[in-house]
C-alpha cells in the first residue's frame, strides 16, 4: 500500500515536473533523484592511488612504503591528518560547483554521505569529539543562503553522533575567494580572517574540521592554527575533494 | 518529453469538445474508456512506453467526453434548472459566496435546499443567483456572509435571455458558473436570516475579512456626488478584491476601448505583481529564499480564497503555486507544463470552464508569452527601464488573444500594446499602495486617508490616459466576428513560426500567409451579400428591432430595442452582436420609428459600433430626453432624412413606401405613439408592413389615404396592445402572418388576449419573439421562407401550421 502510494506520488511528480540531470541531461525517472541522476553519482569514486600520509595529496613515487609528501616534510602542517573523498575533477567537481554556486542545497545530503565514507575508511577520524565547518563571511552566507561546509557537517553529525558546533569558528574578514588567487597570495589572503568565539567548547578536544575543496591548504592551515591556539587538542581535516 | 501535461490537456480538451458537439450517451463511452485505461496499464507493465502513452491519450479523450456528458446531464436534469414558476416563492438555503455589490442590484448566491411555493413545499436543490434591488435605507445585506441560512422571497427569471440566430443564450454563462437559475427580488426586506453559519468555518472568517475590507474601501472612496462608492473605489475594489460589480458602463467602456480592461480581472499579471512585491519585502527582511517560497504559497492560497476564487484568480494561483512547489522539490520547472497542468486541473474541476472566455484568454495569453515573447524582445531595440521586455510581452500576449477578442468582443485594439507600457507599472503601484492602504486602515484612519487620496489620484490619472488614448482614431474599433477558418489559419501560421530551423525556405511563405490572415482578421474584408430580401425581427425582449437585408449589399435597421432605465444595453449586447454575426459593418438606412426608449435606446450603441449611411425619421422631438441622448451619440455630419406619407424609395427591386405620418406643419417637440413612422416594404408578391407603435387613430388615417395595402406580413402595431390592430385595419391588410415583438412576462401585459383572439379570428398565423425568439422572413419575391431561433416540439401548434409552407 505504502509502496503503491509512493508510486502514484512519483508519477505525479514526474508528470508535473519532468526533470533532467544537470550533468548528463538524462531523464530523472524517480522522484528521489534530485538535480543529478543516480548514474552520475555512481561515477564518483574515491581516489585509490598512493597518497601523502599527512595531507592526503596524491604522490607519484617509487617507494612502496607510505610516506609524507615533499611539502609536508618541509613545512609540517598544524593539523594531524587530512583526507579527501576524491580528486577535484570530473563529476565530483561538477557536483561541488552546482552545490556551491548554483545553490543546489539538496545535493548536500549525498555529499555528506561521501564524506562519511571517507571518515569510515580512516578510523582515526573517529577520535574527534566535535565537528567544525570552515565558516563563510556572514554577508557571503546570506548571499548563498547557506554555508556548504555546514551542510556537510550537519550530515556527518547525523551519521556519526560527533557533535557539530555552530558559530565557534567564525570568519571576520571578507576576503576574496581563494579560487581567484594564485598559490602564493592565498596564504596572505586568509591570514587573520578567522576567529574562535567560544574557545571553551573546543578546549582540549579533538576537532574534525570540514571543508569542501583542499587546494593549497592555506585556509585549512590558517583555521587549524587558530583552533590550536584556542586550545584544541588534535585537528583532523575532512574535505570532499582535493586538487591533484 | 518536457511537457507531458500539454498533451494530456490537449487531448482532454478534444474529448470535451467531442462531448459538446456530438452528444453521445455515457453508456457508449464508458466501455471503451475502461478498455483503453486497462490497455495503458498493460503497456505500462510491458514497458512499451510509446504504446502506453498513446493509449493514455485516447483514454483522456474518452474521459473528457464522458465527463462532459456526465456533468452536462447532471446540470440539465437539475430540478432548480427545470423549475418553471412565475410568481414569488420562498427559497430556503445557504449562502455559498459572500454577497456581491452592484450598481442597480446586489447579488446573493444561494445553495437552495427547499422552496415554498403557494404553501406547498418543494424539495429542490441547486445554485441560485438572486438579484436584490438596491435600497438606500435597508442595508441588511451587509450582515450576511458565507454559510448563513436564508429565506429569500424571489421571482425566478427566465433562464434564456435573448434568443437570436447564432447567438449564445444567456444560460450558457450561468452554466459555466454552475448556477442553475436566476431570481429577482424587489427589496432586501424580503430576505431573512434563519440561522447564522457555523463560526468555525474558515471560509466564513475569510468572508468576514472580505466584507470588512470592502467596507474600508467604501468608507475612504466616496463619490462626491452621491452617497455611493466612487469609480476610483470601484476600480480599487476590482483590483484588490476581484469584484467588478460597481464599475459603471462608462468606465468599463473606456477601459475596454483602451484594451486594458483585462488588467482589472485579477489574473496572471496581478499574481505576478503580488509575488514580486512580496519577494522584494522578504528579501529586505532577510528571509531565506526557500522559506519565502513556502510563505508565498500560503499567502497566494489565502488571497485566492479571500477573493473567493474567481476563476481568473484560481487560474493564476494554480500556475504560481505549482511553479513554487516545483522549485521547492528541486525539480526543473517547465512553464508550458505548469500552465498546461493548471488548465488540466481547472477542466477537471469544471469542464464547462473550457467555454469561458476568460479561461481561453488567460491560457492563450500565457502560452503566447512563453512561446513568442523572448523572440519578439530580441527583435526590438534595447531600451532602458525594461521597456522592450514589457513591450515584447505585451505584443506576444496580443498576438495570442487577438482572434478571441475579435470573436467574442468584436473589437480590434492596438492601443493596449502601448497603454500596457504605462498601465501595467501604474497598476502595480496602485495595487501595492492598495494593499498598504488595507493594512494601515486597521491602524490609523488618518494615514490611510492620505494613502487613499494618492490612490484616487493615480486611478484618475489612469482613467485620464485611457480617455486621451480613446480620442486617437482608428486604434480601437469594432468588427464582425471573423470566420472560423480565418481564426484557425491564423493560429496555425502563428505556431508555424516555431517550426525547427530546417524549414528555413518555408519561412517566407509562412510569414506572408500569417500577415495576410492577420490583416483579414483585423479588417474583415468580406462583404455581407444577400440573395433574397431578408427581414429579421430581432429578439430584444420588450421592445422592437427589425433588420432588413435587401437583395445585394444594402442593409436597413428599424429601431434598436432598449430598456426603459438603461440598466441593460440592448444595443451593445444584443443588437450589435447579432449584426456582427451576420458580417455587417455598415447600416445604410437607420430608421427610428419614434423616440421611445424601447425603440431608440438600443440605437445609441448601434450608431457608435457601425458605419451609418443615413438616418430616417418622421419626428425630431427636440425636447424628448431619449431623443437628446440619441442625438448626442451621433457622429458629426451624418445625414438625417425626414420621411413622410407618400414617399416611395426604391432599393433595387424592393419598394419602400412610407404610409405614415403626414408632413407636419410644425415639428412636434415630443413624440407620441400615433406619430410612429410606418413603412411598407414590397418585393414581388410579398409585402411587409412595419407599423411602429401606432394605435386606432393612425390606423384609420392610413386606411383613409391608402386603398390597396394588403401585406403578407404585418408587424403587430404597438406590441399587440389593446388600442391597436382594429378589425377594419386587419380586414384591409389581410396578412397571412403577424409578428409580435414582446418580452416574456412584460409588465404591460402585451400582447392582449383580445387582440390575439382577433388575429386568430382572421386566420392569421401568430409569431411572437417571446416564444419564437428571432423570426426571419426570406423571400425572392415569390416564395416566402420562415425561420425561427427557437425550435418547438413536433406537437406544437405553430409548427404544424408552418409545416405547410
Amino acid at each position: 500500500m505504502n509502496n503503491s502510494l509512493k508510486n502514484v506520488i512519483n508519477l505525479i511528480e514526474v508528470l508535473l515536473f519532468p526533470s533532467y540531470c544537470e550533468i548528463c541531461s538524462s531523464f530523472l525517472e524517480s522522484f528521489e533523484e534530485k538535480v543529478i541522476c543516480n548514474e552520475c553519482w555512481e561515477k564518483i569514486i574515491p581516489y585509490r592511488g598512493q597518497i601523502c600520509l599527512k595531507c592526503g595529496k596524491a604522490i607519484k613515487s617509487s617507494f612502496y612504503q607510505p610516506h609524507y609528501c615533499q611539502h609536508c616534510l618541509t613545512n609540517v602542517p598544524t593539523f594531524s591528518l587530512h583526507r579527501s573523498f576524491g580528486k577535484y575533477e570530473g563529476v565530483l567537481k561538477d557536483i561541488i560547483l552546482l552545490f556551491k554556486f548554483k545553490r543546489k542545497r539538496v545535493l548536500g545530503k549525498k555529499l555528506g554521505y561521501l564524506a562519511y565514507e571517507t571518515l569510515k575508511a580512516n578510523p582515526i577520524f573517529l577520535k574527534s569529539e566535535v565537528i567544525i565547518p570552515v565558516p563563510l563571511y556572514p554577508k557571503r552566507e546570506k548571499e548563498r543562503g547557506f554555508n556548504q561546509c555546514e551542510i556537510i557537517a550537519i550530515e556527518l553529525e547525523k551519521l556519526t553522533n560527533i557533535r557539530f558546533l555552530k558559530n565557534v569558528l567564525i570568519k571576520i574578514k571578507d576576503t576574496p575567494p581563494q579560487s581567484v588567487l594564485d598559490f602564493k597570495k592565498r596564504k596572505n589572503n586568509v591570514k587573520g580572517a578567522f576567529y574562535v568565539k567560544n574557545s571553551l567548547h573546543i578546549y582540549k578536544k579533538n576537532v574534525l574540521l570540514i571543508d569542501d575543496v583542499y587546494t593549497s591548504g592555506s585556509t585549512i592551515m590558517e583555521c587549524s592554527k587558530i583552533l590550536k591556539k584556542a586550545g584544541a587538542k588534535e585537528i583532523f581535516v575532512l574535505t570532499l575533494a582535493q586538487t591533484v | 518529453m518536457k511537457y507531458p501535461f500539454l498533451f494530456l490537456t490537449i487531448f482532454l480538451i478534444v474529448g470535451i469538445l467531442f462531448g459538446y458537439y456530438f452528444v453521445v450517451s455515457i453508456s457508449y463511452l464508458i466501455f471503451p474508456l475502461l478498455i483503453f485505461f486497462l490497455l495503458s496499464w498493460v503497456f505500462f507493465g510491458l514497458r512499451k512506453i510509446k504504446a502506453c502513452f498513446t493509449s493514455i491519450l485516447i483514454t483522456f479523450v474518452l474521459f473528457g467526453s464522458t465527463y462532459y456528458e456526465y456533468e452536462n446531464k447532471k446540470f440539465n436534469s437539475n430540478e432548480l434548472y427545470n423549475l418553471k414558476i412565475s410568481q414569488y416563492a420562498d427559497f430556503y438555503g445557504t449562502l455559498y459566496k459572500s454577497p456581491q455589490k452592484g450598481l442597480v442590484n446586489d447579488y446573493l448566491f444561494l445553495k437552495v435546499k427547499k422552496i415554498n411555493y403557494k404553501n406547498k413545499e418543494l424539495n429542490v436543490s441547486g445554485n441560485l443567483k438572486v438579484s436584490v434591488k438596491k435600497s438606500e435605507i435597508i442595508k441588511n445585506l451587509d450582515n450576511f456572509s458565507i454559510g448563513d441560512q436564508l429565506r429569500i422571497s424571489a421571482k425566478l427569471l427566465p433562464t434564456s435571455g435573448y434568443r437570436n440566430f447564432n447567438q449564445p443564450i444567456i444560460d450558457k454563462f450561468l452554466k459555466i458558473q454552475k448556477i442553475h437559475h436566476r431570481a429577482y427580488t424587489k427589496s432586501p426586506l424580503l430576505i431573512q436570516k434563519i440561522k447564522s453559519g457555523s463560526s468555525f468555518s474558515p471560509l466564513r472568517w475569510l468572508s468576514f475579512i472580505r466584507i470588512y475590507l470592502r467596507k474600508k474601501i467604501e468608507k475612504f472612496f466616496r463619490s462626491s456626488l452621491s452617497n455611493s462608492i466612487s469609480q476610483e473605489g470601484a476600480i480599487l475594489e476590482a483590483l484588490l478584491l476581484g469584484e467588478r460589480g460597481r464599475l459603471t458602463e462608462k468606465t468599463k467602456r473606456s477601459l475596454q476601448r483602451a484594451g486594458i480592461y483585462h488588467l482589472l480581472a485579477i489574473s496572471g499579471a496581478h499574481i505576478a505583481i503580488i509575488s514580486y512585491l512580496l519577494f522584494l519585502i522578504f528579501r529586505l527582511i532577510r528571509i531565506p529564499q526557500r522559506t519565502s517560497y513556502i510563505m508565498l504559497i500560503f499567502i497566494l492560497i489565502f488571497y485566492a480564497l479571500l477573493v473567493e476564487s474567481r476563476a481568473s484568480v484560481f487560474r493564476a494561483t494554480i500556475m504560481a503555486v505549482v511553479f513554487l512547489i516545483g522549485k521547492l522539490l528541486w525539480r526543473d520547472v517547465n512553464l508550458i507544463n505548469t500552465i498546461s497542468f493548471s488548465a488540466f486541473f481547472l477542466l477537471l474541476m469544471n469542464p464547462f470552464s473550457l467555454f469561458d472566455v476568460g479561461f481561453q484568454l488567460t491560457f492563450l495569453a500565457a502560452f503566447s508569452i512563453i512561446l513568442f515573447a523572448s523572440k519578439i524582445i530580441s527583435f526590438l531595440p534595447k531600451l532602458p527601464l525594461r521597456i522592450s521586455e514589457l513591450f515584447g510581452i505585451s505584443i506576444s500576449a496580443q498576438l495570442g488573444i487577438l482572434p478571441i477578442i475579435a470573436y467574442y468582443f468584436n473589437r480590434v485594439t492596438s492601443l493596449s500594446v502601448f497603454l500596457n507600457l504605462v498601465a501595467v507599472p501604474l497598476i502595480g503601484i496602485i495595487m501595492s499602495l492598495g494593499f498598504l492602504f488595507l493594512t494601515i486602515s486597521f491602524l490609523s484612519s488618518n494615514i490611510s486617508f492620505i494613502i487613499a487620496t494618492v490612490i484616487s489620484f493615480l486611478i484618475k490619472f489612469l482613467l485620464l490616459i485611457c480617455k486621451f488614448a480613446n480620442e486617437i482614431p482608428n486604434l480601437s474599433y469594432r468588427i464582425p466576428q471573423p470566420p472560423f477558418p480565418v481564426i484557425f489559419g491564423y493560429y496555425f501560421f502563428l505556431l508555424a513560426f516555431l517550426f525547427p530551423k530546417k524549414f528555413k525556405k518555408q519561412k517566407l511563405i509562412i510569414t506572408i500567409f500569417f500577415f495576410s490572415l492577420l490583416i483579414i482578421l483585423i479588417t474583415y474584408p468580406f462583404p455581407s451579400i444577400s440573395k433574397n430580401l431578408k427581414i429579421t425581427f430581432i429578439d430584444v425582449g420588450q421592445g422592437e428591432s427589425i433588420l432588413i437585408e435587401f437583395p445585394g449589399k444594402k442593409k436597413m435597421l428599424v429601431d434598436g430595442g432598449g430598456t426603459f432605465d438603461n440598466s441593460f444595453d440592448i444595443g451593445e449586447k444584443v443588437v450589435s452582436p447579432f449584426l456582427w454575426s451576420k458580417g455587417i459593418k455598415r447600416i445604410d438606412y437607420l430608421v427610428s420609428t419614434h423616440a421611445h426608449p424601447d425603440h431608440i435606446n438600443g440605437l445609441k450603441a448601434v450608431v457608435k459600433n457601425f458605419e451609418i449611411g443615413e438616418i430616417w425619421e418622421a419626428v425630431s422631438p427636440s425636447e424628448d430626453r431619449y431623443y437628446k441622448e440619441f442625438l448626442a451619440c451621433l457622429p458629426e455630419n451624418i445625414k438625417i432624412k425626414k420621411r413622410f406619407r407618400g414617399m416611395v424609395i426604391n432599393e433595387g427591386k424592393v419598394k419602400i413606401e412610407i404610409l405614415h405620418p403626414g408632413k407636419f406643419k410644425i415639428q412636434p417637440t415630443f413624440v407620441h405613439n400615433d406619430q410612429s413612422l410606418v413603412m411598407r416594404i414590397r418585393y414581388g408578391a410579398h409585402s411587409f408592413l412595419l407599423t411602429g407603435d401606432i394605435g386606432f387613430q393612425a390606423e384609420a388615417e392610413i386606411l383613409k389615404y391608402f386603398k390597396d395595402i394588403h401585406s403578407t406580413v404585418l408587424k403587430s402595431p404597438h406590441h399587440g396592445s389593446k388600442t391597436s390592430s382594429s378589425e377594419e385595419f386587419l380586414r384591409k391588410i389581410r396578412p397571412d402572418y403577424v409578428v409580435i415583438s414582446v418580452g416574456e412576462g412584460n409588465r404591460f401585459n402585451v400582447p392582449d388576449a383580445e387582440i390575439l383572439e382577433r388575429y386568430r379570428k382572421y386566420n392569421i398565423i401568430i409569431l411572437r419573439t417571446d416564444r419564437d425568439g428571432a423570426i426571419e422572413f426570406s423571400t425572392d419575391g415569390k416564395i416566402l421562407k420562415i425561420r425561427r431561433a427557437v425550435k418547438f416540439d413536433k406537437s406544437d401548434e405553430y409548427d404544424n401550421i408552418l409545416g405547410l409552407f
